[in-house]
């Protein structure tokens, strides 16, 4: 090995804190891209796999009750390659071990088994046999939720009447990764059951025999599903149909996709900026060292090494530690990655994996650091290069401090020597004490954004479920019904106040934007379920009109004061012309309301609601669900506390989960930082400061000098750090927001508090850091040393 | 000269850890939570039991054919006044020679439904018409649950609405039935049910436009208090099975354990453990604490 | 006690001598890369003297000087300041006795750079226990007027005179002066020993130099000389030079 190489290593192990804590940062940025794309990539894979090996429809068509032989008039359309059709329905499923039943869905297979769409993937037990009308299979996610195994019996109401059957086993599905209470927006395994049954004794159960209740598509590739849709819609549109939907708005896919783009926004969002915190601090570390060493690098010249081989060596170093981070990352992330991918296909309840590693995103990471470490290495090395062999040799003159010493002189006054050292190396260059109070600003501006985050987490919650739903309980009814069933609640001991719904599906449209959700109709006056300004304040249900939520009138590109085109999926299906009203704050779904008695009478079914909130004694809540349990109009029975756990869980798992990463690499880059910034000062003024102690300085004075510029430094980026987050803020939690809701970021002066205190803890730790290594110094060297 | 000693060192520590103490502080002071707001104070409370009911009028008098015969064309149409002794219409025997026979109003009223229209052959004892008095003659009938009827009694004053004219007419319980049938409820449940008729107080011209057999919503009121001590209902909760609600003094909110009386869903009867003019938590959260912080949210 | 250029020192036995060395040993490393830098070297250094110690680069003068000075600890052996034992003293008290006994010169100065001439004085001065005036000290060694002048805008003469009064500000019993003069021409060079001499003359400091130039040791009142990490012999010189007259 040359000697330059030998000097390369050495140096290399005397910085190994620094190095180690850059190469940190490096690999950390890497790691994430890597990780990110590979997860991504990896669930797409498998996702498209698992979609393709069992067949899942692209086109779902729901009708009321149609005719098998229509089966074949959808056959012909064009663009269609092959159909399927079964037999759907509600079911309300008892669960023995809870109060409330829960609400389920019957599927139909085919007496042979195998579908032609829509298979499903058998985790435990057998198929039902056709010949046992009362076998079923279960779907594994709600059988694991709520303690049921093959071979248990399963109660369950179907169309009113109530039957026994038997769970001869568990199977998954990818119509079905996730799935949620109809009317609910997030999902919940324990609360919402699928069965499949055999075809003939569903049939009969539902009185659909002859009949289906769905039909499923897939398409040509090259087919143009807007018009093949819209050919399905007229042909079944006669029999209750006309709501035919894409699998991109299947719920269960489109919350995978939702989950999926989170990834990826953090994937492409995040690592560039770790990478720019990386370059920024190798360069620091590199010139500094470089002015450490000119007499070296002049000695280098004087013996006749080239500028390009000399600044060609200290570039070496900073690739060395690009290239290393940038390894380690990779090694990291594909670790890390395959952790994850473990934990997401859990999640996702994949029944395999397909685990692909992006080699992009190698590529991608390990070029970018070296990009962004050469930029600095190119700083230095013109440094080098404008370097005079004699001039580097010579023992440098003192710094010139006589324009610094003006500055504040009038304060210096009432310092003693210690403070006057570290006023005057502030403020002799300003440059580059800039440059740190920058740097550690950044890293607390990261710090406060997650921080922001994570209260934006809290608000969401505690908007959705204390002050917009303020109800105990939601009900849903099997069909609409009428005001005397809103009496027979209201008669429920223990019910104190209940409020009608009328929830339908539509479109919304405004021009070329379009978004299929639903209205709900609200009574005059609620109480329980509202509408909120961004004051807090109900809004009133207006006689004509329509309020939409901020996500949704945004959507659609539409204000208050515009018209709306809506078409309606129910009733008599109307196509309706309304005026927006106003904007309503909402942090769940993207929901819009109308009065219930204008959305019914545009229905032309006036006095119909499809649900109800309540609010209940506590006291007695069991005598409730047991009457609730009883009613067979009721379909479904949602527990407010219910929702918002799930409503939890869904938050902190997912992509949601990233923010606890990202909060813990935010304080790992602010302590990178300061750490640096530290190290690079104590090694700046080694000589300076064993003369202090040769002088007779105790240890803890002599820190003080250097612990008090690194405190100045410190104690200016705090509040250029809270304004930096400001803005950063609002960066972050547009990108942590998705379509199923969103995160406001929140300006509260305790994230500021709490990200100081980050930083103010890197500080001290990093102080104590340099201050053990100061006291171990051995004077007699340092002293030796000329800088 | 000795040299005075300076120590700005420890001083400025010590301003520095001052600052940052403060900068803590004020980030970190317990804010106080937002909240809705509501009053204690004194009104009328009524506790009704709410049911659908259907008007009907009492005595309908059932106009049926004398003898069998051809019924004439009947002029009358269902709704019209119709006064006692009116010409309804001549049945013609079948038996040539016969006289007509007449058909004379027996009573005063309205024509509530024609069974046959005429212009045919009756059958006697066949229905022709209904007559009743839908000005004089209507009331109201409700079915209640069994358990719901005991706690009423006949004289009990009624609020009638949802007729469809707007207004909330008065009337009072009439009579009671001794004996429940079983019905299916609307959501579907098997329930004992008890007819309770109603008869209207006020006079008839409140009412224009209700006719027999209309929808109404009828509030029986089972007890009411003119001045009771009212608390919004939505500030009481049950704390390990005890009423209880925030009461707010000095922007802080203290759990308080109340005795409660008679609700109506929107007010609740308060017997002791608040006074008229207390301020209290509407919809509290379970993020409160007894003790804690709080401000009003934000209403403009 | 002044005393007159060129006299001689009466032989007047001092009570306590300045430093004692006995059986002083320092080893660097071990095995076969041990490096013997001091061999069990006993001395005496008696009060108020000016001592030179000379001897090639690596034969232990530096090290002797550290370890009497507090800022090194010996391998083996025991030294002595006055009364007090140098080598049981933990570093708390090693830093105190160099605060309050020892003034140390070094070749490069060691002067902060962001500090004015008064200043650097001043940070020896807040410290000191029995501290003599910043202005007065700097006037001892004829920088007076240039006490708001940084280091950058010292010559390397003015420099280390500024180091001198730094280190004499403490009215310390003794300066320790590593190659004081190694980083300046003779003529500055000898002005430098001028002062040490002032020093040595009117506070009654006693003075240990190191240095390379044999022509030095014509000034002090001892001269060890050291090779191979011992002493090869102690003179006692009867006459002490003026430093201006010194020739190298």
């Amino acid at each position: 090995m040359s000697p330059l190489d030998k000097k390369l290593w050495r140096d290399l192990r005397r910085v190994k804190g620094q190095a180690a804590a850059i190469g940190l940062v490096i690999a950390l940025g890497v790691m994430m891209q890597v990780m990110m794309s590979g997860l991504v990539h990896s669930l797409q894979e498998t996702r498209a796999e698992y979609y393709e090996r069992y067949r899942l429809a692209d086109i779902f068509a729901p009708v009321l009750r149609a005719p098998n032989s229509v089966a074949a008039q959808l056959a012909a359309i064009e663009g269609v390659s092959r159909v399927e059709t079964r037999v759907t329905g509600m079911v309300l499923i008892n669960i023995p071990s809870r109060d409330l039943p829960v609400m389920g869905r019957a599927l139909s297979l085919p007496p042979g088994g195998e579908p032609g769409l829509n298979a499903i993937y058998m985790s435990t037990g057998r198929m039902f046999d056709a010949a046992h009308p009362e076998e079923i299979v279960l779907l594994d996610s709600f059988a694991e939720a709520n303690g049921l195994i093959a071979g248990d019996n399963l109660k369950a109401t179907i169309n009113g009447a109530q039957r026994e059957y038997r769970i001869v086993g568990t199977a998954r599905s990818p119509e079905y990764l996730y799935t949620t209470a109809p009317g609910e927006l997030v999902p919940d395994d324990a609360r919402f059951g699928v069965i499949w049954m055999n075809r003939d004794a569903m049939s009969a159960a539902y009185d659909m025999v002859g009949a289906f209740g769905e039909a499923l598509f897939s398409i040509n590739r090259d087919a143009c599903e807007a018009s093949v849709l819209e050919e399905i819609d007229r042909v079944l549109k006669p029999f209750g149909g006309g709501g035919a939907y894409g699998l991109a708005d299947q719920y269960s896919n489109r919350f995978v996709s939702e989950e999926m783009s989170g990834l990826e926004v953090s994937a492409s969002g995040v690592p560039p900026f770790f990478l720019a915190v990386a370059a920024f601090l190798l360069y620091i570390v590199v010139s500094r060292m470089v002015q450490a060493e000119r007499e070296e690098i002049g000695l280098m010249k004087a013996f006749g090494y080239r500028n390009r081989e000399v600044g060609w060596h200290y570039m070496k170093m900073v690739l060395v530690i690009a290239v290393g981070g940038a390894i380690a990352g990779c090694l990291i992330g594909i670790g890390a990655g395959r952790a994850m991918i473990n934990l997401y296909t859990v999640y996702f309840k994949f029944p395999f994996l397909v685990f692909v590693l992006d080699p992009k995103a190698f590529v991608t990471g390990v070029s970018v650091s070296i990009l962004s470490a050469s930029i600095g290495g190119i700083f230095v090395m013109r440094r080098i290069f404008r370097m005079a062999p004699a001039d580097a040799m010579r023992p440098p003159a003192p710094a010139d401090y006589s324009a610094a010493g003006q500055v504040g002189a009038w304060f210096a006054k009432y310092l003693d020597q210690p403070s006057r050292m570290v006023l005057r190396r502030v403020t002799r260059q300003p440059g580059r004490m800039l440059g740190a109070v920058i740097g550690i600003a950044m890293g607390m501006a990261l710090t406060l954004s997650m921080i922001t985050i994570y209260a934006g987490f809290e608000r969401t919650l505690d908007l959705t479920f204390t002050v917009v739903d303020r109800s105990d309980v939601t009900v849903g009814f099997a069909r609409p019904v009428g005001e005397d069933a809103i009496f027979a609640l209201r008669r429920i001991p223990g019910v104190e106040v209940v409020e009608p719904t009328r929830a339908v599906g539509a479109v919304l449209r405004n021009g070329r934007f379009s978004h299929q959700g639903a209205i709900t109709g609200l009574t005059d006056a609620p109480e329980l379920i509202r509408a909120i300004d961004s004051d807090y304040a109900t809004i009133e249900m207006p006689e004509n009109g329509i309020v939409l939520a901020k996500e949704l009138a945004d959507l659609l590109g539409i204000t208050p004061g515009e018209m709306l085109a809506i078409e309606v999926m129910g009733g008599n299906q109307p196509v309706l012309e309304i005026p927006v009203v106003a904007i309503a704050q909402s942090l769940l779904g993207a929901p819009a309301y109308m009065g219930m008695e204008a959305l019914n009478r545009a229905l032309g079914e006036p006095g119909l609601a499809s649900g109800a909130y309540l609010r209940i004694d506590k006291a007695h809540e069991q005598q409730i669900f047991a009457a609730l349990r009883d009613m067979p109009m009721i379909a479904g029975v949602s527990l407010k506390s219910e929702m918002r756990t799930a409503f939890e869980t869904m938050m902190n798992q997912g992509a949601g989960a990233t923010r606890y990463i990202m909060g813990l690499v935010a304080f790992i880059i602010t302590f990178g930082i300061v750490y640096n910034a530290a190290r690079v000062a104590q090694a700046e003024r080694a000589r300076d400061l064993a003369s202090l102690r040769v002088i007779g300085f105790h240890r803890g004075e002599t820190a003080f000098v250097l612990l008090g510029e690194l405190a100045v430094v410190t104690l200016l980026a705090l509040p250029l750090g809270s304004l930096m987050g400001h803005f950063m803020s609002s960066a972050v939690a547009e990108g942590f927001s998705t379509e199923l809701y969103q995160i406001p970021a929140l300006f509260l002066p305790e994230s500021h508090g709490y990200s100081a205190l980050v930083v103010i803890a890197a500080a001290l730790f990093s102080g104590w850091l340099v201050k053990r290594d100061l006291d171990r110094a051995d004077i007699t060297t340092a002293l030796k040393t000329r800088e | 000269m000795a040299q005075k000693r300076r120590r700005s060192r420890n001083f400025l520590t010590l301003v520095a850890i001052a600052l940052i103490a403060a900068a803590m502080a004020y980030s970190f002071w317990p804010k106080p939570a937002l909240v809705d707001l509501g009053a204690v104070g004194r009104g009328p409370l009524m506790v009704t039991i709410d049911e659908e009911g259907q008007t009907r009028v009492r005595d309908i008098t059932l106009v049926s054919a004398p003898t069998t015969g051809a019924l004439e064309l009947i002029a009358l149409r269902s709704g019209d006044a119709i006064d006692k002794g009116q010409r309804i219409g001549g049945i013609s025997s079948a038996v040539p020679g016969m006289l007509e026979e007449v058909i004379v109003a027996p009573a005063d009223g309205q024509v509530l439904q024609i069974y046959q229209a005429g212009g045919a052959m009756v059958v006697a004892g066949s229905p022709i018409l209904e007559i009743g008095d839908i000005q004089s003659d209507l009331e109201v009938v409700v079915d209640l649950l069994s358990s719901d009827v005991v706690a009423i009694e006949a004289g009990a004053p009624v609020l009638l609405g949802g007729w469809g004219g707007g207004t909330t007419l008065e009337g009072v319980v009439a009579r009671i039935d001794p004996v429940a049938t079983t019905r299916i409820s609307a959501l579907g449940v098997q329930e004992q049910r008890v007819d309770v008729t109603i008869d209207f107080t006020g006079p008839s011209e409140e009412r224009q436009g209700l006719g027999h057999g209309f929808r109404l919503e009828a509030r029986i009121v089972q007890w009411s208090e003119d001045a009771a001590l009212l608390a919004p209902a939505s500030a009481l909760f049950r704390e390990n099975g005890v009423w209880s609600v925030f009461r707010v003094a000095e922007g802080i909110a203290r759990l308080t354990p109340v005795e409660v009386g008679h609700s109506d869903g929107i007010h609740t009867e308060i017997l002791s453990g608040l006074g008229e003019g207390d301020v209290v938590v509407l919809y509290p959260s379970s993020s409160l604490v007894d003790g804690g912080a709080v401000a009003e949210r934000a209403a403009e | 006690m002044a005393k007159k250029a060129g006299s001689t020192k009466s032989l007047t036995v001092e009570t306590t001598p300045a430093f004692r060395a006995s059986g002083l040993t320092k080893v660097y490393g071990e095995g076969r890369t041990a490096v013997h830098a001091l061999r069990g070297v006993d001395m005496e250094i008696p009060k108020g003297e000016i001592v030179v110690l000379l001897g090639p680069s690596g034969s232990g003068k530096s090290t002797l000087l550290n370890i009497l000075g507090g800022l090194d600890r010996p391998t083996e052996g025991t030294a002595h300041f006055a009364d007090t034992c140098l080598t049981d003293m933990d570093d708390a008290a090693l830093t105190l006795y160099r605060r309050n006994h020892v003034g140390f010169v070094f070749q490069f100065y060691n002067l902060m750079p962001s500090l004015t001439a008064e200043e650097n004085v001043e940070l020896v001065t807040e410290i000191a226990r029995n501290p003599m005036d910043a202005g007065e000290a700097l006037s001892l060694v004829g920088l007076g007027e240039r006490r708001n002048h940084f280091p950058a805008q010292l010559s390397g003469g003015e420099q280390q005179r500024v180091a001198i009064a730094r280190a004499v500000a403490k009215q310390p019993e003794v300066l320790f002066c590593d190659e004081p003069t190694g980083a300046l021409d003779s003529t500055t060079g000898r002005a430098v020993l001028r002062v040490l001499r002032d020093v040595n003359d009117r506070l009654g400091t006693t003075i240990l130099i190191i240095t390379h130039a044999a022509a030095t040791a014509a000034m002090a009142d001892r001269v060890i000389r050291f090779a191979d990490g011992g002493i090869l012999e102690v003179t006692v010189n009867k006459t002490r030079v003026d430093p201006e007259e010194l020739a190298w």
